[in-house]
């Protein structure tokens, strides 16, 4: 287990250094967009200007808790982003459409590469420790938090995690395929700092699995909670994409994409809204689930404490 | 506690199995050649001397599926050959990618742009994850999956993080490594950067001009020592150090002083417990760049001192094989171990003046090879090195 020690998100919802935020959600329906922090006050300007959407979102989320953690060294960067950096990639690719024989631009060659959020993080902060890019489809987030708990064991300092997936016009397209309705493409970005010191928070991420779906998802979730000794009734609040069985009584539950917009690592977001609703819902929950089946044969489960 | 490595695999353009790549490498066969495809024409590329088609058939693929698929699963089926993947282990499967299927979806999507039909389910293949989660299916690997991007550091991060589980007893066991097709993406990419050279590439020598880029993919099988306890299969070596470590100076360029090398390679040499003194060959990243190898060359002096190892570029044979060079590469480590081997870097005239180096001019076998380096270098400043020994 790891404690959350600051978060902060670039959403649909208030989330950007606003705690208490999960109180008053926005649905997707009604929402007019991505909130936007000032940019400028999180990123120098020469940085700044070439930087696409998701890296902008990216730095601005890292930075914001690195500045709410000031205490403690940054020791590993982990980012999760299934689809990476669509729009520089795009951009790229009517490059060598419209190149011909002429020289084209690197720049967005260089900023479609996966890694470029953590890499562009990294040489901000003069960072020289781990850094590592998971890129696995609807459970790039998860995947990334399991990585960034196991060297949070090994470090004294923090752990910067993070989740980001961005949209691009051309995902409407070809929705289709991906079984996402008009209308629920979403960009996000989380970011948050482990570490294995105690948070003034006090949340802490008891359990990160990703792996295959097996049959009943209640069935595999009974017993990780199961090893790590929480009763269901203790469940006070459970955020999922998937249907669960009235396997726990307490809980409230909710489906986040509701509020997060469908983007592969969403999860961060949930994850977000299930620390924030930890710390500052009146009813009291100390522990949240997010359950994500966003594929038929994989499953993500994170399971979150306040201590 | 021991992480040992009891399958490798491997496909590039100098072999479409391990074996083969290995009587390349002892041959002086490069692969690298003008492409035989109207889609690269004009380059000069390390590609695999197999059609797609012919691997579809080959593993019954489905019609619609990236050739980046098709190469790791034939260097991954190759790994676990003889292996019981149904044994009661926890085993995962870690790969490596830059691109995933993008070979596929670069030429759909200018389709789209130019107004031409073109197939939506083409983009399904795109993802990274995607063409690792195709792999694991076949391979029948449903436990633990995981796809790591992080430019040309892919495949050596997708084998650390695979030990590092291991290590940590979350898996028994792990298959690890990497894979990337040719694709216009990152041909042009290269292009653009101006670090792809139209003629042979010559890795550490002065005139270097850049990369040719390749295409294939290198896998290991690591076990736990609880798991070959189960499996009973015979070890060929071990994997006693890794590292990743940041440069944090260019998103392209790595720092006059190498500092993510450096710290790289000496994390990796503290963690195997193993001195520089002690490294018989170092496979190293050696792209051929300007930039890289003057960099790694003077990392290389700062770790060991007056007393560089031999040490070699094999993408003089196979190219630049982007994410997968790692697990290639890795594959290429084990092999020095196992026929105590020194592989040659081609095409090597003259030393880098700045630093002097001169790398292995000569295949040799039958060494006291008892440590290997590789090291792998990607760009947002991603630096990995892993450390083989032999058992």
């Amino acid at each position: 287990m790891q404690y959350i020690h600051s978060i902060s998100s670039v959403s649909i919802q208030n989330s950007f250094n606003q705690e208490g935020f999960s109180n008053s959600l926005v649905q997707l329906a009604d929402s007019n967009g991505l909130i936007l922090p000032q940019y400028k006050e999180w990123i120098a300007p020469m940085a700044l200007r070439r930087m696409s959407p998701i890296l902008k979102s990216s730095v601005s989320a890292a930075n914001a808790c690195i500045k709410n953690s000031p205490d403690f060294e940054i020791e590993g960067i982990v980012v999760g982003t299934s689809l990476g950096c669509l729009s520089d990639t795009e951009t790229f690719l009517n490059n060598i459409n419209q190149s011909g024989s002429q020289a084209i631009s690197p720049s967005a060659f260089i900023q479609s590469t996966h890694n470029a959020v953590a890499g562009q993080i990294s040489l901000l902060l003069g960072n020289h420790s781990y850094n590592m890019t998971h890129s696995h489809d609807g459970l790039s987030f998860e995947l990334a938090l399991m990585d960034a708990m196991l060297l949070s064991e090994s470090v004294d300092g923090l752990v910067l995690v993070g989740g980001a997936d961005e949209y691009i016009p051309f995902l409407e397209e070809i929705k289709g395929n991906w079984g996402v309705k008009k209308g629920q493409w979403q960009s996000g970005a989380t970011f948050l700092t482990l570490g294995k010191r105690p948070s003034s928070s006090g949340v802490l991420v008891a359990e990160a699995i990703a792996t295959q779906a097996e049959g009943s998802i209640d069935l595999q979730l009974r017993e990780i909670l199961h090893k790590l000794g929480w009763h269901p009734e203790s469940i006070g609040l459970i955020l999922s994409n998937c249907d669960l069985s009235q396997t726990f009584p307490n809980a409230r539950t909710a489906n986040y994409l509701e509020y997060t917009g469908y983007y592969p690592t969403a999860p961060a977001l949930a994850f977000h809204i299930a620390y924030d609703q930890l710390v500052s819902s009146p009813d009291g929950s100390h522990r949240a689930l997010v359950v994500n089946q966003i594929c038929t044969d994989s499953l993500g489960i994170i399971c979150l404490e306040k201590s | 506690m021991n992480i040992f490595i009891t399958g490798i695999g491997a496909i590039s353009s100098i072999g479409k199995t391990v074996d083969e790549c290995f009587a390349s490498l002892k041959n002086g066969k490069s692969g690298i050649a003008h492409s035989s495809k109207g889609a690269f024409n004009g380059y000069i590329v390390g590609e695999v001397q197999i059609e797609t088609a012919e691997l579809q058939a080959q593993y019954k693929a489905e019609e619609l599926i990236s050739r980046t698929t098709l190469l790791g699963l034939a260097a991954a089926s190759e790994a676990v050959d003889g292996h019981d993947l149904a044994m009661p282990l926890r085993t995962g499967f870690v790969s490596g990618t830059s691109v995933g299927g993008m070979d596929i979806s670069n030429g759909e999507y200018l389709n789209h742009i130019n107004g031409r039909p073109f197939n939506k389910k083409v983009f399904m293949h795109h993802a990274c994850g995607t063409t690792t989660l195709q792999m694991a299916h076949h391979l029948g690997i449903k436990h633990y999956t995981n796809t790591i991007s992080t430019a040309c550091s892919s495949a050596a991060n997708a084998i650390l993080l695979g030990a590092r589980m291991i290590k940590a007893g979350i898996l028994d066991r792990a298959v690890v490594g990497g894979v990337d097709s040719l694709s216009i993406f990152t041909l042009s990419g290269f292009k653009s950067l101006m670090i792809l050279d139209n003629q042979l590439c010559r890795p550490f020598d002065q005139t270097r001009n850049g990369i040719n880029i390749g295409e294939g993919a290198g896998y290991l099988v690591l076990e736990s020592e609880k798991a070959i306890q189960t499996t009973k299969k015979n070890a060929k070596a071990l994997l006693t150090g890794w590292d990743n470590s940041s440069d944090a100076y260019h998103q392209t360029a790595s720092s006059p002083e190498g500092k993510g090398a450096v710290l790289a390679m000496s994390k990796a040499l503290l963690m195997a417990g193993v001195s520089p003194g002690e490294i018989s060959y170092i496979n190293a990243h050696g792209t051929a760049t300007p930039n890289n190898d003057l960099t790694e060359s003077t990392a290389i002096k700062t770790v060991f001192g007056e007393k560089v190892p031999p040490f070699s570029s094999t993408k003089s044979f196979t190219g630049h094989t982007l994410g997968a060079s790692g697990g290639l590469e890795a594959v290429f480590s084990v092999l020095s171990l196992t026929h105590g081997s020194i592989f040659p870097n081609l095409h090597f005239e003259q030393p880098i003046e700045e630093t002097g180096l001169i790398p292995a001019g000569q295949f040799k076998e039958g060494q006291k090879i008892k440590h290997v380096l590789s090291n792998s270098f990607g760009f947002g400043g991603n630096n990995t090195s892993l450390v083989f020994s032999n058992l």
